[in-house]
């Protein structure tokens, strides 16, 4: 058997016999732990022999050494729009040594219905949506791994053990165990968190309420801290918006709104709640205008619309036909 | 061994200061290593790569957090270990319609066993060396040529030729070889090593 074991660490065994070997696990809890006695000294002393070291040195050199060189400039910051910048003392800190320290936030925002993305020194990256405000203090550091936002952003964090990253939602913060999801909090009453991928986890006041799996959304009632969790077929809608690609599948009216009023500076008005839990399937891109959006709501289900102008404001009531 | 460098404290330092030259010398020593322990579980060499390659960029960013020269080893698999599971993990969500009972029993081995590494950097000083004494005490013909397969990271067919003898002959020995270090390692180490890397559930 003990032939047959490590024939098997060698990924040399064909179907039958590792049905063979695994019955043969099951059998006994002597013969289970041979078998991982063997598995364990092999695992730590094998060495892979086909492994491209150049390509993989490559392309840690590249990630290692370019966040590096980021933390000297602190932040930096792709443009992918005009990004203001505002950067002042937030509030004075009081350390042990009754030394003062100042931290000092960067302020990262949209100009106009922009989409923003930026770096972070760490390798993370967040897009931001029109309207939405990332607030980073000048200690951030691969150890020290928190922000502040507001309005909406999608968020690929650098994956690290041992400092999770937090985005900080006023009383409520979502740590991270290196991830991609979605962080809604336009909304005054609650927050929408959205896991495409990773771990992440919910604190409200220092304590944690919840934890996400891929593929799931998840409400949190700001008021009497209640949780709404849904599974979610397709995560598109929450991840696509930031290309200004945005794909919905099965999504309901009201959230594809909240998206749309960010971007065009619109604001919507429905004569019936119901209408905004109208599901909608389809695919809209951000440069194509509000007009396409609303023509293509329009075209597929009986809702009409009336549109006027305000300042600089569109004002869009929806009614059923 | 003559392949292993040995760090000295002094090299350690420069690494935890930033030096780019001893973190690539470290990459070296343990990138193939760390990629056979997480392929040895996921069984897939292109994310096995990726775990490896996360474990060491962890291992820059948090470099001044680790203490000791065998500290490093820890980490790397350490990370390694997280990594693999989560990936397993993830793989047995989305596999829940599979009903083939062996990949069912495959993967979970492959869990319990991960899970019950306890990777500290004492028990690698000793495992290190008890792995070395292993070796040196296997025959002379299956020593050389698991040195050149595990450490040289030469090919079956090109081990063979070397030495002159048949790929059976290699594979043979490479299995002689696992054997005899399996029964020195789990009979001769130290009780409290042999908790920590054989610990079972």
């Amino acid at each position: 058997m003990e032939d047959l074991i490590i024939k098997y660490l060698l990924k040399k065994t064909n179907q039958a016999e590792r049905e063979k070997l695994f019955s043969w696990i099951a059998q006994d809890q002597e013969n289970e732990k041979q078998f991982i006695r063997l598995k364990k000294v092999y695992a730590l002393t094998s060495v892979m022999d086909d492994a491209d070291e150049s390509k993989a040195w490559r392309k840690i050199k590249k990630r290692s050494f370019r966040s590096r060189q980021l933390k000297k400039l602190g932040i930096s910051i792709l443009k992918y729009a005009a990004i203001l910048i505002l950067s002042f003392i937030g509030y004075m800190q009081l350390d042990l040594n009754t030394k003062e320290t100042a931290i000092i936030y960067h302020y990262v925002a949209a100009e106009g219905n922009q989409i923003n993305f930026i770096t972070l020194s760490d390798g993370s990256k967040i897009w931001l949506n029109p309207g939405s405000v990332l607030r980073i203090p000048s200690n951030f550091s691969e150890e020290n791994r928190q922000v502040h936002l507001e309005g909406q952003g999608y968020f690929e964090i650098f994956h690290n053990d041992l400092n999770p990253f937090v985005v900080q939602i006023d009383d409520e913060r979502v740590r991270v165990l290196g991830t991609k999801f979605n962080v809604n909090a336009y909304h005054p009453d609650y927050l929408e968190l959205t896991l495409v991928d990773g771990r992440i986890q919910l604190y409200s006041k220092q304590q944690q309420v919840s934890e996400l799996m891929p593929g799931e959304k998840l409400l949190f009632r700001y008021d009497d801290q209640s949780i709404e969790r849904e599974w979610l077929e397709n995560t598109d809608f929450y991840s696509s918006w930031r290309s200004g690609n945005l794909q919905f599948d099965n999504i309901r009216l009201t959230s594809i709104l909240e998206l749309l009023e960010t971007w065009y500076s619109a604001e919507f008005s429905l004569d019936d709640p119901e209408i905004g839990e109208i599901p909608f399937t389809g695919t809209l891109l951000k440069e194509e205008g509000l007009g396409q959006a609303l023509k293509l709501i329009r075209s597929s289900s009986n809702l009409r619309y009336r549109k006027s102008k305000q300042e600089n404001k569109y004002i869009i009531e929806f009614y059923q036909q | 061994m003559t392949h292993q460098i040995e760090y000295d404290q002094q090299n350690f330092q420069r690494f935890k200061a930033g030096d780019e030259k001893v973190f690539e010398l470290i990459f070296r020593q343990y990138y193939n290593q760390i990629v056979a322990f997480s392929y040895s579980f996921v069984d897939d060499k292109y994310i096995s790569e990726n775990v490896s390659q996360e474990s060491f960029i962890n291992l820059w960013i948090n470099r001044r957090k680790v203490e000791k020269p065998a500290g490093i080893k820890a980490f790397l698999y350490t990370i390694a270990k997280s990594r693999s599971l989560n990936y397993l993990r993830e793989k047995k969500r989305h596999s829940l319609h599979v009903t083939n009972e062996t990949d069912i029993r495959e993967l979970e081995m492959n869990v319990k066993i991960l899970e019950s590494f306890n990777f500290n950097e004492y028990d690698f000083i000793e495992l290190e060396s008890m792995i070395k004494e292993a070796i040196e005490e296997l025959p002379e013909r299956c020593r050389e040529v698991y040195m050149k397969s595990r450490f040289e990271g030469k090919k079956n067919a090109e081990v063979a030729e070397e030495l002159n003898i048949s790929i059976q002959a290699v594979e043979a020995n490479i299995t002689r070889a696992i054997k005899k270090l399996r029964i020195h390692l789990v009979d001769y180490l130290p009780a409290v090593v042999l908790h920590a890397i054989f610990k079972i559930f």
